[in-house]
């Protein structure tokens, strides 16, 4: 199918999704095509409210003659011809690029859903071109897919297989990377995680017992790490990495700096003892502003920052028991398929009461109240985030503060 | 042969093993003492060779960049840590049998990471051997109760991986594999 059939439906393009041909490679129409498609799936959200206009048919704006029409039966626009002076105003103001000009006859052309029957759609083996199903579930993402193609949650949470972690979102180095720090990180966001602090840690092609040596160093004992596979119940030294993990990813997102390479805290270098720079990030940070700043007080600004996404989610939710709504886990992590128990050497299976001590030691080293999940008003207070917990505290979303 | 007499041969033998390992090589006695012939340090017909070893303790000693180890063969083998490590000059000495190569290596990973090693990485530097190489040492230690702890997993994909019984259960290093194989593939 070449460009000069295609068409979108202004309705689609409301919804943000749309149908688009699979042009054949090489081909000119191919590489066009190719730009649209990543158009349509990663443009910018700025461009949604600009289709959401009054008028949200730029291309029928710009035809001097009215020559873009919608067609009474399907709704798309199309080209009339008889009207169209093939000025090209069209071709300019489409911001989908759906338009295209047709040399032989001097005037615009674009799709026209092959009056309500769309041969692309037709055609297409994987179904993908169904009025714009995959743009989209792009748009929407797994959370939008369980009920769009009602599957209840529980189907996914059952099998690790399908990657599926919480409220609609996919794990990202939980427990079959690092045991109860991968899962408390997991259950701290409204989405994919996408924290590599602590698996960047794990997989640092260390031997075990050097991995060791340093967490003894940092986080106050050995046992704050374990093997992959090979976990240890719980202790208050993980939980300490958890929350180290999570400032450092903070601090990395807000720095520029890449935390799928960082923290920095092991060396290759046995002179060093192994041991990286757990300052770095402080550093580069004084290095690049000119402004000092030690180790301990970058970390409590990603803390804070940390801490501020917690307080903008319990204000989303209305709800300050994110312990029992929001820190959530998928059952498949207390399962495994041959039956091994958790703490056996092999499996990823984790214990239930466990994980409720991992949460309330996790709680317990970052100040939160421990029966809830919600952080304190001295939590937020010590963080110099005393004005969020004022306002949370109105809607009584602060643990112990009457609102 | 010793003090302010010995002082270039030392020097010439320090440059010699610090050249060697730029190059990736160990070097050993014998190597050493045709480099200074080479460099016209010795009369090639003077029949009695100085003290090698009393040199090369010599040498080590006024050099602390460099190190020595009994290689494989029995003799001293010399390099630079800095330019070439302890670890890595095991493996060139091993090289020579890839049996023990091979069982050390898979023996000292299943120790100590712990992780069991997929059997193509022999194939790849700096071990470098060929396929023909790695099979006869797998029939050989098949054959041999000094490498009974030596066995094997085939993954999910096909691939194997050796570990050390000695020091990995079956079932874990089962799920080691797997995890290597697989696991960080799809976790990346």
């Amino acid at each position: 199918m070449t460009l000069e059939k295609c068409n979108f439906k202004e309705g689609e393009h409301e919804a943000g999704n749309g149908t688009w041909n699979a042009g054949n490679a090489g081909d000119d129409a191919a590489c066009s095509q190719g730009r649209r498609i990543w158009h349509r799936a990663f443009a910018p959200r700025v461009s949604l409210s600009f289709r959401r206009r009054p008028h949200p048919v730029p291309c029928a704006t710009a035809s001097p003659e009215d020559a873009i029409i919608a067609d009474p039966v399907t709704g798309a626009r199309i080209v009339d011809a008889s009207a169209c002076v093939g000025c090209r105003l069209c071709l300019r103001s489409c911001p989908w690029n759906m338009i295209s000009f047709d040399e032989q006859s001097q005037k615009a052309t674009k799709c026209f859903l092959c009056q309500g029957h769309p041969k692309c759609v037709e055609a297409c083996p994987s179904g993908a071109l169904r009025r714009g199903e995959l743009g989209q579930a792009l748009g929407i993402g797994t959370g939008g897919l369980l009920d769009q193609w009602s599957i209840p949650e529980d189907a996914w949470t059952q099998d690790p297989a399908t990657s599926y972690w919480k409220l609609g979102h996919p794990k990202h180095h939980a427990n079959e990377d690092d045991g109860q720090c991968g899962v408390i990180i997991n259950t701290q966001y409204n989405r994919d995680a996408q924290c590599h602090s602590h698996v960047n840690f794990i997989r640092n092609g260390l031997p075990l017992a050097v991995q060791k040596k340093l967490a003894a160093e940092i986080w106050g004992s050995a046992d704050a790490v374990d093997g992959a596979g090979d976990y240890t119940p719980m202790n208050i030294h993980k939980a300490r990495r958890a929350r180290w993990s999570l400032v450092r990813k903070e601090l990395h997102d807000s720095l520029g700096l890449c935390n799928w390479m960082g923290p920095w805290v092991a060396s290759p270098l046995k002179e060093r003892g192994y041991s990286g720079d757990d300052s770095l990030e402080s550093r580069f940070y004084s290095l690049a502003t000119g402004e000092k700043m030690g180790r301990e007080e970058l970390d409590l600004i990603g803390e804070r920052i940390f801490v501020l996404h917690r307080a903008q989610t319990i204000r989303g939710m209305g709800s300050m028991e994110m312990r029992t709504r929001h820190d959530l886990a998928p059952q498949w992590i207390y399962q495994d398929p041959g039956g091994a128990q958790p703490f056996t050497k092999g499996t990823i299976r984790m214990d239930p009461q466990d994980i409720e001590r991992a949460m309330e030691l996790f709680y317990e080293v970052m100040g939160w109240d421990k029966a809830i999940g919600a952080p304190t008003a001295k939590a937020y207070a010590r963080l110099g985030l005393q004005s969020v917990a004022d306002a949370l505290a109105e809607n009584k979303l602060v643990p112990g503060v009457k609102g | 042969m010793n003090g302010p007499e010995s002082q270039p041969l030392c020097q010439a033998l320090a440059m010699a093993i610090r050249g060697a390992s730029s190059a990736g090589q160990l070097v050993g006695k014998d190597a050493l003492l045709a480099e200074l012939r080479n460099r016209g340090l010795l009369d090639p017909d003077e029949p009695d060779v100085p003290d090698m070893e009393a040199l090369l303790s010599e040498t080590l000693a006024a050099n602390a960049d460099l190190a020595a180890l009994t290689g494989i063969s029995g003799e001293m083998q010399y390099h630079a840590p800095p330019l070439l490590s302890r670890t890595y000059a095991g493996i060139l000495d091993s090289k020579s049998s890839p049996v023990r190569l091979i069982a050390e290596e898979v023996r000292r990973n299943s120790a100590e990471y712990p992780r069991p090693l997929p059997l193509e990485l022999f194939e790849q530097s700096p071990f470098d051997l060929i396929p023909e190489q790695i099979e006869a040492s797998l029939k050989t230690m098949a054959a041999d109760p000094e490498f009974d702890d030596i066995s094997f997993i085939t993954t999910s994909t096909g691939a194997v991986y050796l570990f050390s019984s000695r020091h990995l259960e079956r079932p874990y290093a089962a799920f080691l594999a797997e995890r290597a194989d697989t696991g960080l593939l799809l976790n990346p």
